[in-house]
């Protein structure tokens, strides 16, 4: 048994070196298909796959606050605090909240952290590289400052200094003192990219409620499951409804697993691009399967002879089948190769929001799933040849040792295959024909700001530093002052949250004057610091009243500017110029006058609706440390950067500057969860045409060498080169529209799948499937056109002497 | 061994059926070395590949050492090919992709004999045929008259009771055929039944009885 494979093995071996274009040119399409699903495979097992880099990570949830629809919102520390003594549901339940630490030095450096309960590392299960997590000493209120630093962070920074725990190292305001470094697997929670974390000072005495910014981190106890754990935390929120009222009714609590948090939003995309990438190999296996039966056609004889000569009908589809495999894994390896550049230009290609995306790697796992459909690819390709041909060899040996063309059957199965092909090309067409035209349709959409030559930059004060407000708000009108002077800048402005950026600032209010709403029933809007100068600089018109001005500050009556949609969904029948606002985040107390409206901008991406929002003065509200600043100038970012740089440099050298970027940049990074998926499809289809092209032609070309002597007879007798065009291209149009028949059907039950990817656009829409069809078509015709002119040339002379 | 009584081969054209063989009544004992001649398209290839069980699409009845032959169904024809029958063609029809010697093994190793063994029998005729020092050349860096040698000893290696020949020196020249027809001589003298397709009158002289075929009918 075993020397009889090996003697297939070497025999298969011989007759492949033997045809190298063949050999080369399935290598090749198998390469291709493999490699693109090797390259998204180890996505899907990075990202879906591989458990979380914690300790029994399935049994870590997140918890959340919810109200409405909304139901992953952010954690109110002293509700996190009744949660973490009534619950008995986890082992452990932290608290997490988003901070940033400026290091000074010679280079300062604004670096994100997170804020976290001393138990956080033991209920993750890490243990650090160097040093020590936080003990419960550190953790109560006005401790000395202590920080755990990433290993990113260790490296970059520090140089990878073995002595720094213990040291304490510059920061804006004084020192911290490092007490540990984690290790590099230790990655950061979700929404979020860490890379130092500090100790929460939760004062668990007072349970005072104002403002919710945290998120809670849970382990779950053993035996206890998500859902136990989710009616408990439910029957709490309800109690902590009828506790304090004011500011929980209509609050609940959301207990979702950490993988779901980190990976949920993807889960779909990246399983339809999978789904995609498996029909390129489908239809890379088809293509290969069509070539197999050619050539096992051209060697009928030695089939036939082997049988004669009693070769067992297992035995011709094995030594098929070796064949076949061999080609397989040739093409896996070399897929292998291309997946492991694939992968890394699909990891830089990624946009932020992919999760997980330092788990994304060419793994062991990932090769032994690459060897395992190479081999099924093997069988899945060989297999119609080996069947059809030995089965022909074996059932008329006599007429197969003197047949000499493709019977009737093959011509049937590469018929099929041909089919098989173009519907799947459709379906793949479609998708990405969906997906273009939604991202199109997203593209159109009006942003309600002019993002022409708009650049952005962040610019965070040092809070120890800039402790006292009037410092603060004077810091960054000098800033104003002078960028606004700055050669090639025409205008400039400055906004606390950056439109279209993810995240927001909400905010309960109260119209003065009103009667006081229900508990939970307060209205809400987005809340936006800006400078005078923002609505000209972003080019947002003002509808009625009048804008911010440099008047409006600390001390002056407090005021604001409205957005349209805010301004009908409060007062939709009165003039809101004049009226009163209580707003709870930072005046509950003070009455805002609204003294202006302007239109409506997005700020939550180009999909998202218009959120009623309130714009308050800067100079009013001293709070705000971290501001944005947008300028409207035809210079390059990197060199506006520069200029502001330095200007702040010179004010202040403790302040870092966050990279400028265009506000198309940043628009288009709104639209990355649908360009990514539409820019991989689009590859993928553009691959599976060329594909469906290729066999096509394959097809043809064959089915014309096979009929050259009837050519001859046909134009001997008087057909016309257009007659035999017609009656080649007849044949390969009818397999094509078979095929775009087929797949229009299976794309329009396939597009349902694209759900939330598509915006503005239908899965069954008219335009995207009159189009796909009609490419596919004038590619198939192009594919067809050497074969069928190559038919129409045909000598009948020739033809009929070479038979 | 062979008793073919009432054997009809025909296929189907147009409406009707174009019969290929007709009312065959063949007897053919063990060791007997017989011809079979004919004009073209006289069904005489079409015989040997019934006789071979290559062909098993006709009706009547075939007995092949006792064994009902038009009873069984294809699997069990093929066993008893395998068992007793060794085939030389026109055209040689060896692999192109194979050695001499590998050429040999084929049919042995559809047998499920042992590698030790195969090795053995595939040395012994590489030996009787006068081909140890060819044993490593592929079929297209031999001449025709050696390729139908290798065809030659391809079919007798597993020992087959009857060999089956399509005109086995149509391809050769005259000294060549003379060395093969010799050669199928002393393979019937050692108890083979021979079974040869042939054009050749000189070669049909070599076997002990000549069945000659006219449109399909036996006629002498």
């Amino acid at each position: 048994m075993i020397d009889t494979l090996l003697q297939d093995l070497r025999y298969a071996l011989r007759t492949l070196a033997k045809s190298p274009g063949f050999t080369l040119i399935v290598v090749l399409t198998l390469a291709l298909g493999i490699g693109a699903n090797t390259a998204i495979f180890s996505v899907v097992n990075g990202v879906l796959l591989t458990p979380l880099p914690y300790r029994d990570p399935s049994r870590l949830v997140v918890v959340w606050e919810s109200k409405g629809t909304s139901n992953r919102n952010v954690v109110n520390p002293a509700n996190y605090m009744d949660w973490h003594d009534r619950a008995t549901s986890f082992s452990g339940l932290e608290l997490l909240s988003w901070t940033g630490l400026t290091f000074t030095g010679d280079q300062a450096e604004e670096v994100q952290g997170r804020a976290v309960t001393p138990d956080f590392f033991v209920v993750v299960g890490a243990t650090p590289l160097l040093g020590r997590t936080f003990n419960a000493e550190e953790s109560r209120p006005n401790s000395p400052r202590v920080i755990v630093l990433s290993d990113a962070l260790w490296r970059r920074r520090f140089g990878a200094d073995p002595t720094i725990v213990g040291r304490a190292v510059p920061v804006a305001g004084g020192t911290a003192r490092v007490v540990g470094v984690m290790p590099s697997s230790f990655r950061p929670m979700p929404l979020g990219h860490e890379e130092y974390w500090e100790p929460m000072a939760l004062d668990w005495s007072n349970r005072a409620r104002a403002g919710r910014y945290a998120m809670a981190l849970g382990r779950l106890k053993d035996g206890v499951t998500v859902e136990r754990a989710q009616t408990e935390m439910s029957r709490i929120a309800h109690q902590l409804e009828l506790d304090d009222p004011a500011f929980d009714t209509g609050w609940g609590a959301t207990v979702v697993p950490l993988m779901e948090q980190v990976v949920g939003g993807s889960r779909r995309t990246i399983l339809i691009v999978l789904g995609a990438v498996s029909l390129v190999l489908l239809i890379a296996c088809a293509n290969v399967a069509n070539l197999m039966l050619a050539r096992a056609a051209s060697r009928e004889r030695e089939l036939a002879v082997r049988a004669a000569l009693g070769a067992p009908r297992w035995r011709l589809v094995r030594q098929a089948l070796v064949e076949s495999v061999i080609l397989a894994l040739a093409g896996g390896a070399a897929g292998a190769l291309l997946a492991s550049w694939g992968v890394h230009l699909l990891v830089r290609a990624a946009p932020p929001e992919v999760p997980r995306i330092a788990d994304i790697r060419l793994d062991l796992t990932v090769l032994a799933v690459t060897a395992l459909v190479s081999m099924a690819a093997g069988v899945l390709f060989g297999l119609p040849a080996a069947l059809s041909r030995s089965g022909a060899a074996i059932q008329d040996l006599h007429a197969a040792t003197t047949r000499t063309t493709a019977g009737v059957p093959a011509a049937r199965l590469r018929g099929a295959l041909v089919i098989a092909q173009m519907s799947l090309a459709i379906v793949l067409l479609v998708g990405a024909g969906l997906l273009v035209r939604s991202l199109r349709q997203l593209i159109a959409v009006d942003p309600g700001f002019d993002p022409a030559d708009i650049s952005a930059m962040t610019i965070t004060q040092p809070r120890p530093t800039y402790s006292d407000s009037l410092r603060r708000v004077a810091f960054y009108q000098r800033l104003l002052e002078r960028v606004r002077n700055m050669p090639g800048v025409r205008s400039a402005g400055m906004i606390s949250w950056l439109p279209m950026t993810p995240g927001n600032a909400v905010t309960s209010l109260t119209v003065v004057g009103r009667p006081k709403p229900a508990p939970g029933e307060a209205p809400t809007a987005a809340i936006r610091l800006v400078d005078p100068g923002y609505f000209d600089a972003m080019r947002i018109p003002l509808k009625r009243g009048r804008s911010l001005a440099t008047t409006d500050r600390i001390g002056s009556a407090p005021v604001a500017v409205i957005s349209d949609a805010m301004a009908h969904k409060l007062w939709p029948d009165e003039d809101p110029i004049g009226q009163h606002v209580k707003v709870e985040w930072w005046h509950p107390t003070a009455s805002v006058e609204i003294v202006g409206v302007v239109t409506d901008s997005r700020h939550d991406g180009l999909d998202a609706a218009f959120e009623p929002t309130l714009f308050y003065p800067f100079a009013q509200e001293s709070q705000q440390s971290s501001m944005s600043l947008v300028l409207r100038s035809t210079l390059p970012p990197a060199t506006l950067t520069r200029m502001v740089r330095a200007a702040v440099s010179e004010m202040d050298k403790g302040v870092p500057v966050a990279d400028a970027v265009t506000m198309y940049h940043h628009v288009a990074e709104t639209m990355a969860d649908r360009r990514y998926p539409a820019f991989v499809l689009s590859l993928f289809a553009a691959l599976a045409i060329t594909l469906a092209a290729v066999g096509i032609y394959g097809v043809l070309s064959y089915t014309v060498g096979q009929r050259t002597r009837e050519i001859g007879v046909r134009v001997a007798l008087g057909a016309r080169p257009a007659d035999v065009l017609r009656t080649v291209l007849g044949g390969g149009l009818r397999l094509t529209l078979i095929g775009v028949a087929l797949g229009g059907m299976a794309a329009g039950l396939a597009a349902g799948a694209l759900g939330k990817l598509l915006y503005g656009v239908h899965p069954v829409d008219p335009l995207t499937f009159a189009i796909v069809p009609l490419v596919l078509v004038g590619v198939a015709l192009l594919a067809m056109a050497a074969p069928a002119r190559r038919a129409a040339r045909v000598d009948p002379m020739v033809a009929l002497r070479y038979e | 061994m062979i008793q073919l009584s009432n054997l009809d081969k025909s296929v189907s054209q147009g409406n009707g059926r174009l019969f290929i063989l007709r009312q065959i009544t063949l007897d053919i004992a063990a060791g007997e070395f017989v011809s079979i001649m004919g004009p073209s398209g006289a069904g005489k290839s079409t015989l040997l590949a019934v006789l071979g069980m290559l062909d098993g699409d006709w009706t009547g009845e075939y007995r092949f050492l006792d064994h009902a032959v038009h009873a069984m169904k294809p699997k069990a024809r093929i066993a008893l090919n395998k068992a007793h029958i060794g085939f030389v063609f026109q055209q040689y029809h060896l692999l192109d992709d194979l050695t001499v010697a590998e050429n040999l093994d084929v049919p042995l190793s559809y047998r499920d004999i042992k590698k030790s063994e195969r090795q053995a029998l595939v040395a012994d005729t590489l030996d009787r045929f006068g081909m140890v020092a060819k044993k490593d050349l592929f079929p297209r860096q031999l001449s025709g008259g050696q390729q139908q040698l290798v065809a030659v000893a391809r079919a007798v290696i597993h020992k087959p009771s009857l060999i089956l020949a399509d005109e086995p020196t149509g391809n050769l020249h005259s000294s060549q055929g003379k060395e093969i027809m010799e050669l199928f001589t002393e393979l019937n003298r050692g108890g083979t039944t021979i079974v040869q397709v042939t054009h050749s009158d000189l070669n049909a002289k070599y076997g002990n009885r000549i069945v000659q075929l006219r449109d399909g009918w036996v006629v002498q």
